[in-house]
């Protein structure tokens, strides 16, 4: 079945069959025919033939407790290979049918029970990711037993669901630009920027929205407030600054010091065979570089 | 992370009620401990619902485990056999109750409960136990429906009509496979092993007996007949026959003291010689016999039973013996002759002795005066009339007589004169052997009630009756009932209107119906139950393979297995087809007036060949028209304004103008083309 992002169940797509329980159910009925025969006793029969009637009956409820679901596959998460992304399933139904007890999951990650009352309902699923790139989570499980966990129905869902998958961090030291050399930015002295830098001596003809009039009631003088700004330095996340490492080695170092920079003020780019992604800072930014390592298909 | 299961409060709620359920027709009969211990094992559970306490421990649980032991040794001795089973099955499924944590430990409890449940029937088959046996499954299915909702499921009442939607839609399949399954027989034979009193005529018969008989109450069995019913006075069921008398107790010859073998003719054995010994003369009469349970082995048969029910035997003395004593309701056929001549040739010296044989030291007046009016009679017939008369002249029947001492056939004929069947049939014969006329007792009952509603006749166990046969030669054991020469009105109508009123009230006990069967209402109601009862009889418990089969012939045209399976599967096609349609249509959209008049509207549209876009809005539709079809704008912005007034602005006023706009125009709509 090629992958599409809705579906909905009906009878081509559901697998029927007893599961465990029902079989018991129907040994357990099977012992009381048993009873019923030996001891010439027509209600025991009777209560055998019932449970055999309820368990044909479950039949047709559990194949209905799925047939005319929708399942939808929203936008899955981001997560480093290793860890678990999250996808979010919409069942959703059309009608007067009531779903209940619904198990959905894909193989490996967690399983979501879901009634469906209300005309939609979201779960969120978690899977474990292997490997950095594109993750597709493979097949979906659908399957219910209600009512009575006799019967079992189920199918195997190709929802297109796909997750980016990040290379997972390796620390590597601290970012190029503090071990020296690459460094090409200053610290700019000049006022009128944001950062309070210290205190100077007020001259006549200062503005006075920077006196530091707490200085001044103190009695400690009339004081300005300084402040200052730094041009923010750059820096180069260089491929080639690894030399002697595996591909994805240098991909998990270069995941790690993208992270480590995005949490400082400082821009910076990234050098890759075939891709160069200038300088710059921000989520926007931080998460093109990590898409790109993440799909990174160069040679190392 | 382990995520612990804990089985859904509302389905615990349903296993602890279904559990309850099951046991308690049991409870009667399972020894006291494991009552006891049950309900211990209940409170527990209960309260560890509540949140009140925890699990208990090991060492009570162990205490548990012993006195379930303890209560089957004392209660049963052995292990083997069915009430222990059930007991046994019981206490594990109590003690399960005390550790179920898991999911499958509940589903454990569960189906041991439809298990015990089944056991109930082997215990009562009334319609009130199944109408019960329905109720407790309904529970035990609430309980597997509630295991298998999600946790937070709390709708507790939902469950529980889901369960019964469930069980109403099995019903019908379940008649279909009741109707048309194969019945075999027993696969091996297990015996049904109870300690149930013995109820009906017993295997001997002293004084006070049948008046203690007449006030139990109950219903010895019912017969229906292939013809009419024959007249009362001919309604005698016989069920034994006792030749030796101790001087106060009457009872069976002992077996070896008959010289012919074999003493029972099986009914799958070849005719003994001593069949031979009946003649029937006249008419025979077909019937079938519902006994009630008695725990005892006599079948009652009319008169002279010339035909043997399965599992049964002809006993030398011409009636019936099952097999196994009657423990549960049990069905059989005879055919008997109701007039007959038995050992008319004459008797054996051996049985002439046995049924002449007195106990010395007993009844010296009584004897001495037998032989007297032997002397002077001329026949055996004059003696008999003259006795009977002397009976008819001096005593009277009731249910109330004084107590006989040492010599009580004496002491009944020329003191007290006051008795009951027994007191006549026992002094009676005595006087016979006494006079040197072959005698002997023989008990069973006498007459019954015509059901009105139905025909059939109902025998109580204040029928019971006792009666003589004397030996005459020529023709052979004849049948003297002395209390018909006492009371004739018992023999033709009944024991009630030979007794007077006050006396028939003691009949059949403080709480039976049949004691108020004077006040006419009570009596309607209690014969009405009573034709419901026999039906569910006749037709639900005598369901066997033979009426199987005549009813396989008679709607199937024949019983070959593919004649079943293709009437099967018809069937439960149909049945099912059903279930999954009214699925369907509970289940389907459901739209509002307003949308299914527009779609209709649109469908019209359609054939002018105009087809809304999807999430084209009504009003940007009837634009669009009104650009093409100028011929249709007024009609189709009316439809539109009146479909938004309804949809949108939720004015149902307008329903009635947009049903008869659309109407209009899906005729136009015909027309046109």
């Amino acid at each position: 079945m090629p992958p599409s992002p809705a579906i909905t169940l009906d009878r081509q797509r559901l697998f029927v069959f007893p599961s465990r329980q029902g079989f018991v159910f129907l040994s357990i009925s099977l012992l009381i025919w048993l009873l019923g025969t030996n001891y010439d006793n027509n209600l025991a029969l009777a209560l055998a033939f019932l449970m055999v009637s309820l368990f044909v009956v479950s039949i047709i409820h559990t194949f209905n407790n799925l047939s005319g679901v929708t399942l939808t596959a929203l936008a899955g998460g981001t997560a480093f290979a290793g860890k678990d992304v999250e996808f979010e399933v919409l069942l959703s139904r059309s009608g007067n049918k009531r779903f209940e007890n619904i198990q959905v999951g894909w193989p490996g990650g967690s399983t979501a029970t879901v009634d469906l009352i209300e005309q939609e309902e979201r779960v969120k699923l978690f899977v474990p990711s292997t490997h950095r790139g594109w993750f597709h989570p493979g097949r979906l499980l659908v399957e219910t037993y209600y009512p009575l966990g006799l019967i079992r129905v189920w199918t195997w869902l190709d929802l297109d669901a796909r997750a980016l998958v990040y290379p997972t961090p390796v620390c590597a030291g601290p970012p190029p630009d503090q071990i020296g050399g690459q460094l090409d930015g200053d610290l700019l002295r000049e006022a009128g920027g944001e950062d309070f830098a210290g205190l100077k001596d007020y001259r006549v003809g200062h503005s006075l929205r920077h006196v530091a009039w707490k200085h001044y009631a103190r009695g400690q003088g009339l004081h300005l407030k300084e402040y200052s700004d730094y041009i923010a330095s750059s820096c180069w996340l260089d491929w080639d600054s690894l030399a002697g490492l595996g591909r994805e080695e240098r991909l998990s170092r270069l995941c790690y010091w993208v992270l480590a920079l995005a949490k400082t003020r400082n821009d910076y780019g990234l050098r890759l065979p075939g891709t160069e992604i200038k300088p710059g800072s921000g989520l926007e930014h931080k998460h093109q570089l990590l898409r790109a390592l993440a799909l990174f298909e160069g040679a190392g | 992370m382990k995520i612990i299961y804990r089985i859904p409060r509302n389905s615990l709620i349903w296993i602890l009620l279904a559990e309850v359920a099951v046991i308690l027709p049991h409870v009667s009969h399972l020894p006291a401990g494991i009552t006891v211990g049950g309900l211990i094992v209940l409170l527990w559970r209960i309260q560890v619902y509540r949140g009140v306490w925890r699990f208990p421990g090991n060492p009570l649980k162990l205490l548990l485990v012993l006195l379930a032991g303890v209560s089957l040794k004392l209660g049963y001795g052995r292990l083997f056999g069915l009430e222990p089973m059930i007991a046994l099955l019981i206490a594990a499924f109590l003690l399960k109750l005390l550790e179920m944590y898991s999911r499958r430990d509940a589903l454990v409890v569960i189906y041991l409960g439809f298990f015990t449940a089944a056991t109930q029937f082997l215990i009562s088959q009334t319609i009130f136990s199944t109408l019960y046996g329905l109720l407790t499954l309904l529970l035990l299915t609430t309980a597997l429906l509630g295991i298998n909702q999600s946790q937070g499921h709390h709708h507790i009442r939902h469950s529980l009509l889901s369960a019964a939607r469930l069980l109403m839609q099995s019903i019908p399949l379940m008649l279909l496979l009741f109707l048309v399954m194969p019945r075999i027989g027993a696969l091996w034979s297990v015996p049904l092993q109870r300690h149930n009193a013995q109820t009906g005529v017993s295997d001997s018969m002293a004084p006070g007996d049948f008046t203690r008989l007449s006030r139990a109450g109950g219903l010895a069995f019912r017969a229906s007949f292939d013809g009419p019913i024959p007249s009362a006075d001919r309604l005698y069921w016989r069920g034994l026959v006792f030749s030796r008398f101790d001087g106060r107790r009457w009872s069976q010859a002992e077996p070896y003291t008959y010289r012919d073998r074999p003493l029972i003719q099986w009914r799958e054995m070849p005719a003994p010689e001593w069949r031979q010994l009946v003649q029937p003369l006249g008419e025979e009469v077909n019937y079938s016999v519902i006994l009630e349970s008695t725990q005892q082995p006599w079948l009652y048969a009319l008169s002279a039973p010339m035909s043997i029910p399965a599992d049964a035997g002809l006993v030398r003395d011409f009636r019936l013996l099952a097999r196994e004593p009657v423990r549960q309701r049990r069905e059989y056929q005879v055919r008997s002759a109701l007039e007959y001549r038995l050992a008319a040739q004459g008797l054996p010296p051996w049985q002439r002795d046995q049924e002449l044989k007195l106990p010395a030291g007993f009844n010296p007046e009584t004897r001495r005066i037998a032989v007297l009016w032997r002397q002077q009679a001329d026949s055996d017939e004059a003696l008999i009339n003259r006795v009977l008369s002397l009976y008819r002249r001096e005593f009277t029947y009731t249910l109330e007589p004084p107590g006989l001492g040492r010599h009580s056939v004496d002491e009944f004929l020329w003191q007290t004169k006051r008795g009951f069947c027994e007191h006549f049939a026992s002094s009676f014969v005595f006087f016979m052997r006494a006079a040197g006329i072959p005698a002997r007792v023989v008990v069973g009952y006498q007459g019954g009630e015509r059901s009105p509603l139905d025909d059939y006749l109902l025998v109580y166990q204040y029928d019971a009756h006792a009666w003589s046969e004397v030996w005459l030669p020529e023709r052979g054991w004849t049948r003297i009932d002395p209390t018909a020469a006492v009371a004739p009105s018992r023999i033709e109508r009944g024991i009630n209107d030979a007794l007077d009123e006050r006396e028939s009230r003691l009949l059949g006990g403080a709480l039976s119906l049949e004691r108020y069967r004077y006040i006419a209402l009570l009596n309607q109601l209690r014969l009405r139950w009573d034709v419901l009862n026999y039906s569910w009889h006749r037709w639900v418990m005598g369901y066997d393979e033979q009426s199987q089969s005549a009813y396989l012939y008679r709607w199937l045209g024949g019983v070959d297995p593919w004649r079943i399976a293709l009437f099967l599967l018809g069937g439960s096609g149909a049945v099912l087809g059903g279930i999954a349609l009214w699925l369907w249509w509970r289940g389907r959209q459901q739209l509002d007036p307003q949308t299914r008049l527009y779609s209709r509207f649109l469908r019209c549209m359609a054939r002018y060949g105009l087809e809304r876009q999807r999430a084209e809005a009504p009003r940007a539709f009837a634009v669009r028209v009104a650009e093409r079809r100028s011929d249709l704008k007024a009609t189709v912005a009316e439809i539109t304004r009146l479909y938004e007034r309804v949809a949108y602005a939720g004015d149902l006023t307008a329903l009635g103008e947009l049903r008869s706009q659309v109407n209009r125009f899906w005729w136009r709509s015909r027309l046109l083309r």
